[in-house]
């Protein structure tokens, strides 16, 4: 299936007839406008929603772990609860809240004395409120994940920093996240593959818009596009195979920054 | 920790931690309400007669007396909504048996047993894993509309039924874990393989199992891409397909009032949340097998 995704990209389809066209589509999708800006609103995208949302997990699990069971479970299945709900449909729950005229948010944001936000329609925010929604979402899996980690740490380690004289700061960032390099490394590399085809929030909240090229159109949802509504199959298959190459390059990248430490 | 910081309000003097104590809690606490709003906000609104919903100011509290199902009612006139969630649980259920059922004869496999090859077929499945799932829906596509399967059950069922990699993977974690004495001893007595897996590695592997079928589960029944792209009639849409769209206002033209969509939206998203009540212990727990040894 990969070989034949890699064919259908030099091949042009119209109505079930198939040419040979070379490298037709990528010259194409080199020059084009569009797919640039939807490479670059999918790198605004995951760039903001993995590491920032990681860092957020690692904040919120350092403050979770080590306290009674009951309490962990609680804020965990809190974390996680949104991540059961399909994607689609808390987006639809969210289109609510971004309302301009009657949505919850402007309604918060006005007992502060701020003007209503056009979230999704407003090109400059609609990317920053579809990362909102997303983070919000997903940190839950990343604290499961990253406490039960915290959890596998030999205390012996945390007593001898304090010996050392670290303080809980120090004891965080040298004791504490390097020993959570494998979790992370996981988080981010399966982080990064999922995100970079995000896809439902988009289709549901903004489809690619506002504007053109759409403020909110990622590779993903361009890709949907080709193959579905402009029925152009091959040119899909074509975007398909960069976006590969692009997740490759972040992959290999990642297993590199995370390997390179010092080993314990 | 947290007898300190209890005893703050006896009268101590107040420490560092306690109010390292305080401003954990306050954001934990903060974040929780936010992670959990929208569900909150999705369930109120649901039960809500649209002309409650569109005025300004918008209401935080439910209003206990305005309190209906018309939403529910009349979302069932406007959609086939009985249809949709027999779509879903039927594919939710069939592909779960399926992954449970090849992902844990694979796991064994790749566990257990020792065969020619092993080791390089593991790393091609395991680089597969990597591969975006965008990139294979297209020729998965192809051989849909080859087989000329769209818009039927077989393509809602078929591709993917195995589970995949993941589910495999899960298992052979899991299974490695199993004594392998057992498995020599058993054939020493003379067992065929398939009834040591039956027999001996299938019950031990059942909380194994049980992860992988509540995960599956979840993910079947919220799988969106497949579904949009292999079906087109309302007939064979599943719950999130047949919803997210038409409740979605740039898709339809026309407005769903808000409370039918929220009502849409609680349907959909209930059950789920409900699967995860009930099975907690195996969420928290469970998703990091194989994720933190590696």
């Amino acid at each position: 299936m990969v070989v034949s995704v890699i064919a259908l990209a030099f091949q042009e389809m119209y109505y079930g007839q198939t040419e040979w066209v070379g490298l037709r589509h990528f010259e194409w999708i080199f020059k084009d406008p569009q797919f640039w800006n939807s490479m670059k609103n999918t790198l605004v995208y995951t760039i903001a929603t993995v590491p920032g949302g990681i860092l957020l997990a690692l904040v919120l699990s350092e403050f979770i772990f080590r306290r009674s069971a009951r309490v962990q479970v609680f804020y965990k299945s809190a974390y996680y609860l949104p991540s059961v709900v399909s994607t689609a449909i808390l987006s639809l729950v969210w289109l609510w809240i971004y309302n301009p005229f009657y949505g919850i948010l402007n309604f918060f944001l006005s007992l502060f004395g701020i003007e209503p936000v056009n979230w999704l329609t407003n090109p400059q925010i609609a990317l920053f409120s579809v990362i909102l929604m997303s983070i919000i979402g997903g940190v839950g899996v990343s604290v499961v994940f990253l406490t039960a980690a915290m959890g596998a740490i030999p205390t012996e380690l945390y007593d001898a920093a304090k010996i050392d004289g670290a303080g809980e700061w120090q004891r965080f960032w040298s004791v504490t996240v390097p020993l959570l390099r494998p979790t992370l490394l996981y988080l981010f590399v399966v982080g990064f593959i999922g995100n970079f085809q995000v896809f439902e929030q988009i289709y549901i909240m903004t489809q690619g818009g506002p504007g053109y090229p759409g403020a909110t159109e990622t590779v993903g949802y361009l890709i949907y596009s080709s193959a579905f509504t402009s029925l152009n199959l091959g040119l899909a298959a074509a975007q398909s195979v960069v976006l590969f190459f692009a997740i490759l390059i972040f992959s290999v990248v990642q297993f590199r920054v995370f390997a390179s430490e010092v080993e314990y | 920790m947290t007898i300190k910081g209890f005893s703050a309000f006896q009268g101590r003097q107040w420490t560092r931690a306690d109010f390292i104590n305080i401003l954990a809690y306050t954001l934990l606490t903060l974040w929780a309400l936010l992670a959990l709003f929208p569900i909150y906000w999705m369930i109120k609104n649901s039960f809500e007669p649209n002309q409650l919903l569109n005025v300004w100011p918008p209401r935080v509290l439910p209003n206990w007396e305005r309190l209906s199902l018309d939403n529910y009612n009349a979302l069932l006139v406007r959609f086939p909504l009985p249809r949709w969630v027999g779509n879903s649980l039927l594919v939710a259920l069939a592909r779960t048996a399926g992954a449970v059922f090849f992902g844990s004869l694979a796991g064994y496999a790749f566990a257990k047993l020792r065969f020619f090859g092993r080791e390089v077929l593991f790393w091609m499945l395991m680089a597969v894993l990597m591969l975006p799932s965008f990139i294979l829906i297209i020729p998965q596509y192809q051989i849909i509309r080859a087989f000329a399967w769209y818009d039927t059950f077989w393509a809602l069922l078929v591709p993917g039924i195995t589970g995949g990699v993941w589910a495999m993977f899960l298992m052979r974690q899991f299974m490695r874990s199993l004594p392998t004495e057992l498995i020599e001893s058993a054939r020493m007595d003379g067992a065929g393989e398939f009834t040591i897996f039956l027999r001996i590695i299938a019950p031990l592997a059942v909380p194994g199992m049980a992860v992988l079928a509540i995960f599956q589960f979840i993910g079947n029944w919220n799988n969106f891409v497949w579904p949009l792209v292999v079906t087109s009639s309302k007939e064979m849409r599943t719950l999130p397909v047949g919803l997210g769209p038409a409740l979605s206002p740039k898709d339809t033209g026309q407005v769903t009032p808000i409370g039918e969509v929220m009502a849409g939206a609680t349907i959909a998203a209930v059950p789920m949340i409900v699967v995860f009540l009930f099975f907690q212990r195996y969420f928290l727990k469970g998703i990091t097998i194989g994720a933190i040894k590696g």
